[in-house]
Parts: structure tokens; sequence; C-alpha cells
């Protein structure tokens, strides 16, 4: 009984490493297949370093074939034959050929890019009525010319700190101009805080609603600059409402 | 007859269908010789890994003007635009010391245990000016990138928070591709009016700290 008994979870045991290993096999085939392509070019530089400061160490030779290890920024790090590794240009790799004849298509960001971004993920500084103010915001671009965005913004004031934050819709009327102007209207909440030493110190959430005008600069790459400004209105109990002016400047980066 | 014809119904449907699976096979053989030519086309970026952000951790010593040089510890996460930009977002936090004040007049305390707790997180851009190599010995080279980097943020002590600019300089070494050692100094710039009148104070931090990318 006791033999059986050991046999069967024997059995067992095999039955789950094996469908472990063929699990994992499987994962790590599924991960990322190893791509291979081939140098057409006469001769292409591989540097150290994934920037061009790096030195050249050797080149690879019309005929090799290197495999792709990963990539940052502009560069590609490859790996030949006999295992010397380096990074070569995103430019200079696009010009060579898969193993089975593919095109090599790798992108490198420019204005065509920024015409057909997905997303934006952007911060800057703010003057929010007179205090200094850290925003950050990430944008979805809905239509060639409509993007949905959230904004976070941090006041700091010389009697009152502020948090708050605003869902924005942003419309663009000549996306393909390279300095485009956009109007946008959003709402949220602002948190202010009085500075302790102030004998009013009780904290207050106003609603917040937001018209602003502005403009997208495209400056290189990935990046563009906008400068924007808004006219923040705040939803008081009191019998006016307040109202900010606040101009912002950002650094954003496109995806 | 309607025996014939039966057997002509019920049998032209089986004829079609050896005929169909006839068919259906050499497809088959024909989709074994040309399948593999056709499924990959363009070798894109999502081919393989991307490596473009970098989180870390950092310590060091930062000295808040008037309150002394503290230990000082932090996270980092970067984003590479370029080769030679890239986005940070830093956070860390630090303890103040006690005033000269403080020290010499006793019993007097200017902020409490809780006030003396500071942090600060900032968004910064960074630039790699000076990308290079150190060398051990002969036979080993290393990457390294001496890089400039400012930005702003806000810095929270003594219950008030502080709009803070920060510049800076630092060198990383990287080992292996996906991980650096950094030696950085930065600067952070605040007012505050703690004492009674605003003044401009300069903090100055030295941190060590590693990455790794991902």
């Amino acid at each position: 009984m006791f033999k059986i008994n050991l046999m069967t979870l024997r059995g067992s045991l095999f039955y789950c490493i094996w469908t472990l290993a063929i699990g994992l096999t499987g994962a790590t085939a599924q991960a990322k297949e190893p791509v291979f392509v081939a140098i057409t070019m006469p001769y292409v530089d591989v540097y150290t370093g994934p920037g061009k400061g790096y030195p050249v160490t050797h080149v690879l030779e019309k005929g090799e074939q290197v495999e792709l290890i990963k990539k940052r920024t502009g560069w590609v790090k490859v790996k030949t034959r006999r295992d010397r590794t380096g990074w070569i240009r995103v430019d200079d790799l696009n010009q060579n050929q898969g193993i089975d004849g593919e095109t090599i298509a790798f992108s490198t960001p420019t204005f065509d890019s920024f015409l057909k971004r997905k997303y934006e993920l952007g911060f800057g500084f703010s003057d929010y009525g007179g205090s200094d103010a850290i925003n950050v915001y990430a944008g979805w671009r809905w239509t060639r010319n409509i993007s949905v965005e959230a904004h976070v913004i941090d006041v700091v004031g010389d009697f009152s700190d502020a948090f708050g934050y605003t869902a924005n819709v942003v419309l663009q009327p000549f996306p393909q101009w390279r300095i485009s102007p956009f109007v946008t209207l959003g709402s949220g909440e602002l948190k202010i805080s009085p500075d302790t030493t102030l004998v009013d110190t009780e904290e207050r959430t106003n609603d917040v609603l937001q018209a602003g005008i502005g403009i997208y600069g495209y400056l290189t790459r990935r990046f563009v600059a906008r400068v924007q400004y808004n006219n923040n209105k705040l939803v008081t109990d009191r019998n006016e409402n307040e109202e900010i002016d606040e101009w912002r400047f950002a650094l954003t980066a496109f995806f | 007859m309607a025996f014939r014809l039966n057997c002509i119904f019920l049998g032209l449907p089986i004829i079609a269908n050896l005929f169909a699976s006839g068919v259906h096979a050499q497809q088959e053989v024909l989709d074994d010789i040309i399948k593999p030519d056709i499924e990959r086309r363009t070798i894109k970026e999502s081919d393989i890994d991307g490596e473009d952000f970098e989180v870390g951790i950092y310590a060091g010593v930062i000295n808040i003007e008037d309150f002394g040089s503290n230990d000082v510890i932090g996270l980092r996460l970067a984003y590479h635009l370029t080769e030679s930009f890239f986005f940070e977002l830093g956070a860390a936090q630090t303890r103040l010391d006690e005033t000269s004040f403080e020290r010499l007049s006793g019993d007097i305390q200017l902020l409490t245990d809780d006030q003396r707790d500071a942090t600060y997180y900032n968004v910064s851009i960074g630039y790699n000016i000076l990308p290079g190599e150190v060398f051990i010995g002969s036979k080993f080279a290393l990457n390294t990138s001496f890089y400039l980097i400012a930005g702003v943020g806000n810095t929270d002590f003594a219950d008030e928070e502080h709009f803070t600019y920060n510049f800076g300089a630092g060198f990383k070494i990287l080992p292996t591709d996906w991980l650096s050692f950094r030696l950085d100094v930065r600067d952070y710039l605040f007012e505050h009016d703690l004492f009674g009148e605003t003044v401009d104070t300069h903090n100055i931090e030295t941190s060590l700290g590693v990455n790794i990318f991902f």
C-alpha cells in the first residue's frame, strides 16, 4: 500500500515538474523570441554605450549576422556570433535587413510622430495667482483635434498652500502646425490649507472651473513645450467666487 | 429507382465531402510551404526589450541652512527621452538638527519634534553632457556619464511647504548596461520666514545612489 502511494506521489511529482517545465519553456518562448538581423550596409559602427560620446570599438561587416538584445532611446544593443556586444544607432540598424529578408522599421521620433501621438506626459511650474506651483499632467489624444488630460497642481504660497487636480478637454484647431494653439476647459478640486502661523487654520476644499488658452511648440525628438494661461474660478460658499489667474510652463514628452 | 436516387442523394454529400477534404489537405500542404515566409515582414522595436526607465535609491547628507547637516535618504525614477535628455522624479526625507541658537540658549525650542521631519520631492530635467569611460587596470573599461540636472519641487518642514528650485550635477558609472552607481551634488533653493524675516536659503546635498534600468 505504502509502495503504491509512494509511486503515485512520485508520479504526480514528476507530472508536476513536467507541466511546470512545459509551462516555463512556453512562457520564455512567449516572452520574446531572439531577433537576428543581417548587415547589408558596407559596415556599421559599434559603440561601447548607448550614446554618440562613447567610443567605437569595432565594426559590423557586410554579411554578418547579429542578434538584437535591447533598445534604449535611439540605440540598440547587439550581440555578434562571437559573443561581442555593443550598441548601434537605430538609424544605422534600419538600413539593414532581417535574416529572412524582413525590413527593419524602428521608429525615431520626429515631428511626424508628434502628429500621430497617443499620449502626453508633462511637468512644469506655474505662477498661480502670485504663488509658485508645480504641475504634472498626463494626456490621451482622442481624435486629431481633441485630447483629454488629467492635471495635478501643488501650490506653495506665502500664506497658504494648496493641492488640486483638474480633468480637462483640450481642443487643438491646427494640430499640423509646429507652433500650434489650443484651448482647454476643465473642472476639479482645490484643497487649500492656510499656514499654521495664521489665526484661521481651517482647511477648505473648493470646486474649480478652469478655462485656458495656450500654445504647443515642438522642440525635438519626443519633446514639446507648452505655455498656457488658465483662468481658474473657485466656487465658494461665500457671496463671491474667487478668481485666480495662472501662467503655466510645461515640458512634455509624447508617445 | 427510389433506391438508386436515395443512393445518389446520400452519396453526393459524401463525395463532396471527400473532395473538399482533399482540397483542404492540399491547402494544408501549401500552408506548410508558404506560411513561414509571410509570418514576419518587418522587425519593430516591440520585438525586443526596451530599457528607457531607471529606478533607484540614494543616501547622503543634506545641509539645511541653520539646521545642520543631516542624513537624507530618497528614491528616484527617471525616463530617458534621448541619449542626452532625461526626466527625473525624486523624493526624500531627512530630519532637522537644532539650530545654534537652540543649542546655546538651553531650553528654548523653535520647532517641535514633528516639525523637524522634513520631506521633499522634485521633478527635474537632466542632460548627459560628458559621456565617457573609466578604466580599471588594463582589462576593464566601464561606461560613465557626467550630467547636469535642474528642476522644481516642494520641501515640507515645520508645517510649511517651500517651493524649491534645484540645480546640480552628477557622475554615474555603469558596471553593466542595466546598473549604475551615482554620485550627486545638488543645491536646493527655497525661501522661508521661520525666523521672522524672509530669507533665501541654499541647501547642499551630496549623495551616493544605485539605479537599475528597466
